[in-house]
């Protein structure tokens, strides 16, 4: 078999692999093709506090049921020596910590975090029978005279609650609700009143702990809402009285959000953080553990060490650009690849930036270097010291752009110093050589190939693409290989040798 | 201008023009073995190889790998008046210095201006380190005698080397033109520094047509003089040292430089394994056609006098070629 067409069976294999794995990820694992639009990820902290009475500690949480427009994505609890189990109960799903010996105070965080799906979904709960509060009297009568007055004045059931709110809060001169209120206590209060009240007419009515995730929220309890069996449940908010479809909260089910066994003075707070990200990252998350690819992705490094790669990634880009400005488009550049170098230099420090402070680099540099062509020194102390004074040049440029107010000028610092330091000597090298015009076309189309190269490799569609989808590499792979035997003419070569067929 | 015109791919390849990927893809890739690379790559090695065949050469004087030769090497100078020094592994002429005479703290160059012996010391030292060699790796320098060009190209060279370029593929001569130097190129005989390249015809080595800067000129820009009249002597002899280069280097797809002494006649200057494609403009004429007919060609290994009659009648016959 010859090179040639082995070149294209190896393509065609490679850009296969690529396309169908690409589809792959995307069809069967959801992730999106595009860096589509972002949703907001919520991560909420509970920190649960009690004092432990030096025996066995149980610590159950309940985990929210209705999470609205939200969805979990995950959660974890740490604690000091706490077994930690999630469990099941009547449909109910629990997280509990034990330990046998505990004293003193203790502290268990458990975080969880849930996105939003965008999507509404209704407030489910069982129904169950209603059952008739029991007052006694003189209660009874009054909380009955009251629950008749204010169902006189409602049509439906939204309405009575509302009319309760206001008859219990408004009337406050009426006899029966200064009764009714010497009736209340602590643990039986208004919001209990009223469901009881509704149940009254066998309206179904749960009271119900529920969550706002509001940004930065620090240290906040769970609100309480009153819900209330319309043909579906609708909640009610217990200060207003009135019908509300809260968003970004979440509820528990009627039971105890915390119980404490073997502890006293127990307490739970939530801390809640509010973020962006993309449906890709959310569909990495979920499928990270089930999909064979994606344990074995990129996305399974810790952070720090996938900026690295993201930035890896996007080097074939930019050596792409450079093989097609070389061999389809004909350019000259100064150095294979230095304009990939120049490109990622440019990412560290944006585009105009970079330009300006490469020129200022190399006009200096070039002026230290003639100066040292002077000095007769050999040709690698020579590179070296200017290399040390490109690191001064861009330490002093650093500096002054802090002292000016532009804190960003110490991304500068991260130029590729042995880089701009041999392209100096080159520089200068072809200047006495073979004059200003070669430098200037050699640098000249370094430097747009270079700037190509940057503005391909911060697209964002680019950097998401080669992140997300690493086997777009193989189809790049496959891409260079054909253009690896390309034997056509090169773009500029239609201007160059033009004068050879205008005669005719 | 109107070399910002554009021609059609189209036309190019009818007319036969071999562009830069082709050459590299379907010549130098597939005619040159990378094992033979260091006979061209290296000058010490070819100028060796050269003399082995018995090819006229310009007479070395001397050769240095270390530094610290360069004392021994003023006093090996101090007989010459005139010399050349070379990076082995140079390319494109870079790191070339032709010295024509001496004063007091150092020596003259072709152009006229000085370089002190400090310069001149550090010149040897950065092209020993390699700041002429492809790839930065360390390299020797070599010292050759001055070629005293023959009087042929006085009228059509500004100061310079005057050089004849022919490219041989498989040993035959397919294509040549001379280089003649400018004052827009320094006296530097690179085309795409402003020096005139002049097609020349295998089959007589008269000119063709002239052109500087991609751009049909009919007169050297300094001299004035026509290059109509311009006729490159011992024309054969050039031919068959060129054609006998391929016995030394055995790549396929070659360019051989050859310079003319007064006295010796042609001599090999350098082979480059990778010669430019600038020739076909100077020629007016495609190279890939030429190298395509060429290929037909499956005589057994034929001495390179038959091979340069075979070239010569081929291009004699076929003016359109």
């Amino acid at each position: 078999m010859s090179a040639k067409s082995q070149v294209y069976i190896l393509s065609a294999i490679l850009s296969f692999l690529g396309i169908f794995l690409i589809l792959y990820k995307n069809m069967s694992l959801r992730v999106p093709l595009t860096p589509d639009h972002q949703k907001d990820v919520w991560v909420v902290e509970a920190v649960i506090d009690f004092e432990a009475q030096g025996g066995v500690a149980k610590v159950t949480f309940e985990i929210p049921a209705n999470t609205g427009n939200l969805e979990i994505l995950n959660q974890h609890g740490s604690s000091n020596n706490f077994g930690f189990t999630l469990d099941e109960l009547n449909g109910r799903e629990r997280a509990i910590w034990a330990k046998r010996q505990a004293s003193g105070k203790e502290q268990i965080y458990y975080q969880f975090s849930l996105y939003d799906t965008e999507e509404e979904h209704p407030f489910e709960m069982e129904v169950d029978e209603v059952e008739q509060p029991f007052f006694e009297e003189p209660y009874n009568t009054a909380i009955k005279a009251l629950a008749d007055l204010a169902w006189k004045r409602s049509a439906d059931p939204e309405s009575y609650a509302r009319e309760l709110f206001n008859v219990l809060n408004l009337e406050g001169d009426s006899q029966n609700v200064n009764l009714v209120k010497n009736f209340l206590s602590q643990t039986y209060n208004m919001k209990h009143l009223i469901r009881d009240m509704l149940k009254l007419k066998n309206i179904p009515a749960v009271v119900v702990r529920g969550l706002k995730l509001q940004e930065r929220a620090r240290k906040v309890d769970p609100g309480y809402y009153l819900a209330v069996y319309v043909k579906s449940w609708e909640l009610i908010d217990i200060d207003t009285g009135k019908v509300t479809t809260p968003q970004n909260t979440i509820f528990w089910h009627p039971v105890p959000v915390l119980e404490v066994e073997g502890g006293s003075n127990s307490q739970i707070k939530f801390s809640m953080m509010k973020s962006r990200e993309s449906a890709k990252a959310l569909a990495v998350d979920k499928n990270i553990d089930e999909s064979p690819l994606m344990a074995f992705s990129i996305y399974t490094l810790p952070i720090q060490y996938q900026t690295i790669f993201q930035m890896l990634l996007l080097i074939p880009m930019g050596t792409f650009v450079v093989v097609i400005m070389r061999n389809i488009i004909g350019m000259t550049t100064s150095g294979t690849f230095m304009p990939v170098l120049l490109a990622l230099a440019f990412i560290e420090t944006t585009l105009g930036k970079g330009l300006i402070v490469l020129s200022i680099v190399l006009m200096l540099g070039l002026l230290i270097r003639f100066y040292l062509s002077r000095l007769n020194l050999l040709l690698v102390p020579r590179i070296s010291s200017i290399v040390i004074c490109v690191v001064f040049l861009m330490a002093f440029i650093s500096i002054l752009g802090y002292k000016l107010g532009y804190e960003d000028g110490i991304t500068v610092t991260l130029f590729p110093m042995i880089i701009i330091s041999w392209t100096i000597e080159r520089v200068s090298v072809l200047w006495e050589e073979q004059g200003g015009r070669q430098v200037i076309i050699q640098m000249g189309g370094s430097l747009i190939v270079a700037i190509m190269a940057y503005f391909v490799m911060t697209n964002p569609m680019v950097k998401y693409f080669t992140f997300t989808f690493p086997e777009c590499l193989l189809i790049l792979l496959a891409l260079v290989l054909l253009i690896g035997t390309y034997s056509g003419y090169r773009f500029t070569e239609l201007f160059r040798f033009e004068p050879l067929v205008k005669d005719s | 201008m109107a070399g910002f015109k554009i021609a059609s791919p189209f036309k190019l390849k009818a007319k036969g023009i071999l562009g830069m990927n082709a050459r590299n893809f379907k010549y130098i890739m597939a005619e040159n073995k990378r094992e033979f690379y260091p006979r061209v790559d290296d000058k010490m090695l070819s100028k060796k190889l050269a003399v082995e065949e018995g090819l006229a050469v310009p007479e070395l004087i001397c050769c240095l790998k270390y530094n610290h030769q360069v004392k021994e090497l003023h006093e090996v100078l101090a007989k010459h008046k005139e010399f050349v020094v070379k990076p082995t592994k140079g390319s494109g002429g870079q790191g070339i210095l032709v010295i024509v005479d001496k004063y007091e703290d150092g020596y003259v160059k072709a152009s006229g201006s000085k370089i002190s012996f400090i310069e001149f010391n550090r010149h040897i030292s950065s092209t020993l380190t390699g700041l002429y060699s492809l790839g930065g790796q360390p390299d020797k320098v070599m010292v050759e005698k001055m070629v005293h060009f023959t009087d042929t190209f006085q009228n059509y060279t500004y100061q310079g080397v005057p050089d004849i370029r022919v490219i041989v593929f498989r040993g035959y001569p397919v294509m040549a033109m001379t280089r003649l130097s400018t004052k827009a190129s320094d006296g530097k005989a690179n085309l795409h520094q402003g020096a005139v390249g002049v097609g020349l015809h295998i089959h007589s080595g008269e000119p063709i047509q002239a052109v500087q800067f991609n751009q049909i000129v009919a007169k050297h820009p300094d001299t004035g003089h026509s290059f109509e009249k311009l006729r490159v002597p011992n024309w054969d002899e050039i031919l068959l040292l060129a054609a006998r280069g391929y016995e030394i280097t055995e790549l396929g797809y070659m360019g051989a430089d050859i310079v003319l002494d007064k006295e010796k006649g042609p001599l090999v200057l350098e082979l480059n394994a990778r010669p430019g494609l600038a020739i076909q403009i100077a020629n007016g004429k495609g190279l890939g056609n030429r190298l395509k007919a060429f290929e037909k060609i499956t005589h057994r290994k034929q001495s390179p006098q038959k091979r340069v009659e075979h070239s010569k009648e081929v291009f004699a016959n076929n003016p359109d070629l």
